[in-house]
């Protein structure tokens, strides 16, 4: 396995106005030490809480802002901001909200055909087949091309944003939350043409949600993330079998699956994230941790290697046997 | 079955066969105006609930949940054509007049919604919210009030709640804000509570929380409630009977669990089997072809026949009514239904 992209010590603060109208900005700590590898052809989820930091790093990720500490590389080489054309070129991404990402006042068909002008496919004639090529392997009909995107249904909408991103025919696609804004029936196409289109086009995905089965069913490995740090990481499969953090169980017994084929750990749920502007000392996990100890409130648990995984937490040893 | 076949179409889908349901539906139907002609929305809804008992309505977007209860209680424009009848605690919702409804509405029927935030007004404090609900329904005087907002407030889990009192919502979290809601509805005792949505907005660990929190004070009260949701875990959570609607109508309606095991209407089935599950790749993720069709463009006979595996010939012009399943305690519309005939 060889790495795509390299996530190294990056932290990231945003400074934002403080409480009241002449109070000193304050400053927002939004990712603490994230290190993470993408493997090429995998796909790695990012789960947890809103404001957690996991859209930050996924736009760090892609490129869009510059991490205030540590380094991002794109097949060994750093690259410090998305200007590079091949960054632009290797890695796309997809967001929630497909009505927001499209033009409202252009057709589908063309707005994939910008995309691959930017791809620097120049041939009006070489473009209309590569647009064709990309609206059959999203499923779409090539009738929807001459629509605008009101005129599409939500499933329809977001699979024109993944053709649009498919255009300048990238190797990483990052996803934030792609299927939320979609019905069940819609959701479940779309992971259908998820799994699909990594397996046809060998791609890497980094992959957020706040639906833990969606993450289970599509990614290899997973990265739980509490208060902009990594708490625990590992192969989906065995993340979600035997957590070994509390909060990851915590998440895991939020699922609601109407056909109960698991038991549901129930009372483990309590408290709210902490605010990113005042951060509880220690674990940032241990006003809501049912085992918290005094170590907990004054050391804070750095990432240990744990057989396949890895865990933030002084006590996850006795976690697995629990 | 023999309760059901005997029993008034008030009863339809009350499988328990309680004694007078607490609210019901029969034959609602919702058609708009506009200069381009009608549109139906809603093709005769039949609903209903006993007394402290936990309906959920399922459905993607575009079905009608929230539209049969917009209607039900009066709240649609005047441009919706609305037909069939609503009975709640005995009496005749539909023809009552706007003053007549406003003494039900808010007092006897509670309604909380998917965005708190929009639902409070930004301008004034969670305490006036709900002593202006105390005072005008419940009748009670400011000091009184005020005592009984506390009191609401810490049943709800907000902590400090003679300090929040003085919160404006937008000082409050997404879960707080709901909570707040929670605790407006429930302020004049309903004896029915209509959730629509209200933990989607919400992440899950919120979510789960709020769902404790309607559960213990339905056990404590003993109050109806109406959980109107797209997700079928929050309903499995929290109700112990589900309608199914696809398309202005109700396809299926039962029991919690058995539905959930053993869905008779290919609907459901279908619908179960979009949800990917926590173990992998054990329960395949089928999804269902094609897209939820729009009102105005609903397929002769079955609405639900274009999408569906098991349609045959008279799926395509004969439309399906509600019947009970034998051996089942469901009613479902469908004139192929899984395990057989009625």
């Amino acid at each position: 396995m060889e790495p795509l992209l390299q996530i190294t010590g990056v932290s990231h603060r945003f400074t934002v106005r403080g409480e009241g109208l002449f109070a000193r900005p304050a400053t927002l700590q939004a990712l603490d030490g994230i290190d993470l590898t993408l493997w090429r052809g995998k796909a790695l989820g990012l789960v947890g809480e809103s404001g957690c930091g996991k859209s930050t790093l996924a736009r760090i990720a892609a490129g869009f802002i510059a991490p205030a500490a540590g380094s991002v590389t794109l097949d060994g080489a750093a690259v410090e901001v998305r200007s590079r054309g091949d960054w632009r070129r290797k890695v796309q991404m997809v967001f929630q909200d497909p009505l927001a990402a499209l033009d409202p006042r252009m057709e589908a068909g063309r707005q994939i055909d910008e995309a691959l002008e930017q791809a620097g496919i120049l041939k009006a004639a070489e473009r209309a087949g590569r647009r064709h090529e990309l609206m059959s392997r999203v499923g779409l009909g090539a009738h929807l091309a001459d629509r605008f995107p009101h005129q599409l249904s939500g499933g329809q909408r977001q699979r024109v944003v993944i053709a649009r991103a498919l255009a300048a025919g990238p190797e990483l696609l990052i996803c934030d939350e792609p299927l939320a804004a979609l019905d069940v029936s819609v959701q479940a196409q779309m992971l259908e043409l998820f799994a699909e289109l990594r397996q046809s086009l060998g791609l890497t995905y980094l992959f957020i949600s706040h639906q833990l089965a969606t993450v289970r069913h599509l990614c290899n490995d997973v990265a739980v993330i509490y208060a902009g740090r990594i708490v625990e990481q590992g192969p989906a499969e065995s993340v979600f079998a035997a957590p070994r953090h509390p909060y990851t169980r915590m998440l895991l017994s939020t699922v609601l699956d109407p056909r109960r084929q698991r038991p549901r750990e129930r009372g483990l749920v309590r408290g709210e994230p902490p605010s990113p502007l005042a951060l509880p000392s220690g674990c940032a996990f241990h006003p809501r941790c049912p085992s918290a100890t005094d170590r907990c409130r004054s050391e804070r648990p750095s990432l240990h290697v744990k057989g396949r995984e890895k865990v933030a937490c002084h006590f996850a040893d006795q976690m697995a046997t629990v | 079955m023999s309760v059901l076949a005997s029993a008034a179409p008030s009863l339809k889908g009350a499988a328990t066969g309680a004694a007078e349901p607490l609210f019901s539906i029969n034959g609602l139907e919702v058609a708009f105006e506009s200069a381009a002609g009608s549109l139906r929305v809603l093709g005769g809804v039949d609903l209903s609930l006993g007394r402290g008992e936990a309906l959920g309505i399922v459905g993607e977007s575009g079905s009608g949940k929230t539209l049969t209860f917009m209607a039900a209680l009066g709240l649609l424009g005047r441009n919706a054509r609305v037909s069939g009848e609503v009975h709640f605690a005995g009496r005749k919702l539909t023809g009552l007049s706007e003053s007549e409804l406003l003494a039900i509405r808010g007092r006897k029927i509670g309604m909380i919604f998917q965005d708190p935030q929009s639902a409070l007004n930004p301008v004034r404090t969670i305490g006036a919210h709900l002593t202006e609900v105390l005072r005008l329904h419940a009748g009670l005087a400011r000091s009184a009030a005020h005592d009984r907002a506390v009191e609401l407030l810490s049943m709800v889990g907000i902590p400090a709640a003679r300090e929040r009192l003085g919160s404006y919502p937008h000082e409050l979290s997404g879960g707080m804000c709901q909570r707040a809601m929670i605790a407006i509805a429930l302020a004049p005792e309903p004896e029915l509570l209509i959730a629509d949505e209200p933990t989607t907005a919400l992440d899950a660990t919120v979510q789960l929380q709020v769902l404790e929190l309607l559960s213990d004070i339905r056990e404590r009260t003993g109050m109806a409630m109406v959980m109107i949701s797209h997700d079928l875990g929050v309903v499995a959570e929290l109700c112990s009977r589900v309608s199914i609607m696809y398309a202005g109508r109700v396809v299926e309606n039962g029991r919690v669990p058995e539905i959930f095991e053993k869905p008779c209407h290919p609907y459901t089935e279908a619908l179960l089997s979009c949800l990917p599950s926590l173990d992998g790749d054990a329960v395949p993720v089928t999804g269902i072809a094609g897209d939820v069709p729009v009102a105005g463009a609903y397929p002769p006979g079955c609405v639900f026949a274009p999408r569906c595996a098991r349609a045959s010939a008279i799926c395509g012009w004969s439309r399906p009514i509600l019947q009970p399943v034998a051996g089942h305690a469901a009613y479902v519309a469908c004139h192929n239904p899984i395990g057989g005939l009625h």
